[in-house]
């Protein structure tokens, strides 16, 4: 299919750019050596590689979106990569899904290797495997897939450095989702009140996404959390593809 | 000397030569106004800030600031346990690390110990713990902490009866919750009732600190034990 | 440059061969039944375009350019099709317009009778874009397996066996695990070509296929581009190099400043052009020169000979018998046949002076200087 022959040549991609190496690399190393730590921690060295362990994925998750993300189309525009793909029999809107997939393929990597890389030193230090860090983990993967349909979006109009920078402020605000609420109520003006209240319903509440307090104190997740909240993800970075590949059809490549 | 500037390798030397002088000069101009850590006393505070918009500065990373908040406290009580044995921002850091971690009972604990036996404000060791116990209502470690120091520090038996005897109910009790519930009421032999609860305090916790304390306090206890013993021993019949 | 007699023999030769095309299209074949709309008179189109016109407005400045303007185009069945234009005239707006890589802002395209919206209407096209670049982390057999695979070829089988045979046309069989980043112009070009014609296309658009290539690459791609004819590929070429275009095309269409100038065979478009003569004679007497100078349209003096270029052909006779009855001596007699060259530059210049007439009347109109000629 050559949505998947895309999605293939993206993951290639990602995998011969040397900077997503070093993030990968140091996001392992970081959690390796917490346990060098963990005697300075007075008991709660396993809880400070759980949530180190999980944190990193998600900050380095985000970091590899903004370095793979950002560019992921205009690039191609800007080095007119994109001419002889397009020229193809190929639809736009598989272009777009081709990346995303890509994409998250080596997302899927990044989660699996900390994952296992956390099961394993939870196993070392005589723990048994972990089931909830599981389920943490794997709803910080699908709050990264939510942040790379938005990367892809912005990529697909927008510059590299705007694209990063407006992804960016997406996973910021994203964490503040609630807060915005909070704001909305104190604020003045009214115009502002509803620039929050339209900011809290458009930009997505990552927070539903993390579970790490209780996970890392030893509590588990419900099913049904885990469903809603993955469901949640799945229907915005849909709908957040479709609006991307809408917006990437009517592109003008000069 | 200008041909000797002109040659390139001497000009690369003389620059390596400069930078090396002008990164010297920064480090030691640092080390001069601004000083050593160590001798910060009063900078501390920036180690913890302000916990306003701490939580929502985290971005969803707030268990692991708590953690590095956690490390700070323990690497600031091991110091001063050291040297001045004043703990002034103690209610502070914990404070914040509990509130970036709610859930983090351990911090609860720790803290209020460190702040009724240490820093001698059992007041807000009392205080934190409720903070915990609010956000943890099931927790009965919390509840057997507020009746422990309620007991040894304040002398107060009915708040720490009252408090063992609502840990006992809570889920995972050990029994000798309501044992303690039982010996404070009847009064029976403070002495021996403070002993056994430094011991189980002691037993319920990885942390070396709380183990130390306790260590302490339990031998100061069983020789007070034995006098009380050899006082309340009948006299020798000659 | 060929001289004068080769350029007449090819011009002869594709008469010939377009007007034996034109014949043997008239016999219908017994099985192809030729919907109304595709065959126009003798061959079937593959690409159409209709009053296409195209603007680039920039957001900030608000400022509008018309690329393209009401251009009309028709590229037929299996001939090599030239592009011509100064630089920024339109040539790769327009191709990119046929590839969907832009959306006209009116007018209507064709290839094989579908829009560019629709991906199939590429399915039978090979595209080699200006100055390529490819995505240079790829291998050079990574990167044919890809456009393979986006040709629409699924079966494993029938993708390698492409690409075998695209690394053995273009002579890159030894580079398949070479990095794209390591390649030099020539080789890059190759593998434009390779992947341009890894699907085995009907139509190949090339825009500026030999710039920035040394002459031995030049005729290696020129050779190409006769293979491809010679495959039953039509050939869609745009080029600002006339000698290449005269060489290869059976049709040329003139594009300046976004407009289509002049459009049709070659041999049509350089006849159209006024033929001159010029006749080199010694001993010419100035009563000669005085009798000739209603049929004189420039006379030089090269040495002890004159140079004459007579306006009109059919005055040659006269001439030649006046000069004769004057005692002149003559040394050769010339018709200079317009080259494709100087129609264009003529079409150009003469195009971007009334431009410049019409920019300067209208109001505001920016105060364009007329270029020099």
């Amino acid at each position: 299919m050559k949505v998947l022959a895309i999605a293939r040549n993206t993951f290639r991609e990602a995998l011969r750019d040397k900077a997503l190496y070093v993030l990968v690399v140091f996001s392992l190393v970081l959690v390796v050596s917490t346990r060098i730590l963990s005697p300075l921690a007075l008991g709660e060295g396993v809880k400070i590689t759980k949530d180190v362990g999980l944190s990193s994925l998600s900050f380095f998750g985000i970091l590899a979106i903004i370095v793979m993300g950002a560019g992921l189309v205009h690039k191609e525009i800007d080095r007119k990569t994109i001419l002889v793909i397009l020229s193809k029999p190929v639809a736009r809107h598989e272009f777009i899904l081709g990346k995303f997939l890509g994409m998250a393929d080596a997302l899927v990597t990044l989660v699996v290797l900390m994952l296992i890389t956390l099961q394993a030193i939870l196993l070392l230090s005589g723990k048994g495997p972990d089931l909830p860090v599981l389920k943490a983990g794997f709803l910080t993967f699908i709050e990264l897939l939510v942040m790379t349909s938005i990367a892809v979006l912005f990529s697909s109009f927008s510059t590299t450095a705007l694209s990063a920078v407006f992804t960016f402020a997406f996973y910021v605000v994203g964490h503040l989702s609630s807060d915005l609420l909070l704001f909305a109520a104190r604020l003045p003006s009214s115009f502002a009140r509803q620039v929050c209240q339209f900011m809290y319903y458009v930009i997505p509440d990552l927070e539903l996404f993390n579970v790490r307090a209780v996970v890392v104190h030893g509590g588990d997740v419900p099913t049904d959390r885990l469903l809603a909240a993955t469901a949640y993800g799945l229907l915005y970075t849909l709908g957040v593809l479709v609006l991307a590949a809408v917006v990437f059809s009517r592109k003008d490549f000069k | 000397m200008k041909s000797l500037l002109r040659r390139q390798g001497v000009r690369q030397a003389a620059c390596l030569l400069l930078a090396a002088a002008l990164l010297t000069g920064g480090v030691c101009l640092r080390r001069q106004v601004f000083g050593y850590p160590a001798r910060r006393e009063g900078q501390e505070l920036m180690y913890f800030p302000s916990g306003k918009f701490l939580k929502q500065s985290a971005l969803g990373h707030t268990t692991t600031l708590a953690d590095i908040a956690w490390l700070r406290a323990i690497q600031y009580y091991g110091h001063h346990r050291m040297t001045d044995r004043k703990y002034e921002m103690v209610g502070h850091i914990f404070d914040v690390i509990t509130t970036l971690d709610p859930n983090f009972v351990h911090a609860y604990v720790f803290g209020a110990v460190v702040l009724s036996q240490d820093a001698g404000k059992p007041e807000e060791g009392l205080a934190l713990l409720r903070k915990g116990m609010r956000a943890n209502p099931d927790n009965w470690l919390l509840a057997f902490e507020t009746g422990f120091i309620y007991y040894v520090i304040l002398g107060d038996c009915e708040n720490a009866g009252r408090y063992f005897a609502l840990a006992s109910r809570l889920p995972n009790a050990p029994d000798m919750t309501s044992r303690f519930a039982a010996f404070v009421n009847e009064k029976a032999g403070h002495t021996a009732t403070a002993f056994e609860l430094w011991s189980e305090i002691a037993k319920a916790t990885d942390n070396k600190f709380i183990k130390e304390m306790a260590e302490e306090k339990m031998e100061k206890l069983r020789v007070q034990l034995r006098k009380e013993r050899s006082a309340a021993a009948p006299p020798e019949q000659g | 440059m060929p001289d004068l007699n080769v350029r007449q023999e090819i011009l002869r030769h594709r008469g010939n061969a377009v007007r034996a095309a034109e014949s043997a299209a008239e016999t219908p074949h017994p099985e192809a039944v030729e919907p109304v709309r595709e065959s126009l008179g003798e061959r079937r189109v593959v690409v159409r375009a209709v009053n296409l016109g195209k603007v680039f407005a920039s957001s900030f400045t608000a400022r509008k350019k018309w690329a393209v303007r009401g251009l009309n185009l028709e590229v037929f069945e299996k001939e090599v099709f030239g592009f011509l234009g100064p630089n920024g005239a339109g040539k790769t707006t327009t191709i990119k317009l046929l590839l969907g890589l832009l959306r006209p802002t009116y007018g209507t395209i064709e290839i094989f009778g579908t829009g560019p919206a629709n991906p199939a209407s590429r399915a039978q096209v090979g595209f080699l874009p200006e100055n390529p670049s490819f995505y240079d982390y790829l291998k050079l057999g990574e990167f044919l397996r890809l456009c393979a695979a986006l040709s629409g070829l699924r079966k494993r089988r029938d993708v390698e066996r492409r690409v075998a045979e695209a690394l053995f046309v273009s002579g890159l069989i030894e580079h398949e695990d070479v990095q794209m980043r390591k390649f030099s112009k020539g080789m890059l070009q190759r593998a434009g070509l390779a992947q341009a014609l890894i699907n085995n296309p009907r139509l190949l658009i090339l825009d500026e296929p030999m710039s920035g290539l040394d002459p031995v690459g030049r005729k290696e791609f020129r050779d190409s581009i006769v293979r491809a004819r010679e495959n039953g590929m039509t050939v869609f070429f745009s080029s600002h190099i006339i000698a290449d275009v005269e060489l290869l095309c059976d049709r040329v269409a003139i594009i300046n400043n976004g407009q289509l100038e002049k459009a049709g065979p070659i041999g049509e478009l350089v006849q159209e052009d006024v033929k001159s003569v010029e006749v080199v004679a010694k001993d010419v007497t100035e009563n000669a020169v005085l009798q000739l100078e209603p049929f004189v349209e420039e006379r030089r003096n090269v040495g002890d000979a004159v140079v004459l270029r007579l306006r009109d052909d059919r005055a040659t006779t006269l001439v030649l018998g006046t000069l004769a009855s004057h005692g002149a001596r003559i040394l050769s007699v010339t018709p200079h046949k317009e080259t494709l060259e100087s129609v264009f530059v003529r079409q150009v210049t003469r195009a971007s002076l009334s431009h410049a007439a019409e920019g300067a009347e209208a109001p505001g109109g920016g105060g364009r200087t007329k270029r020099g000629l």
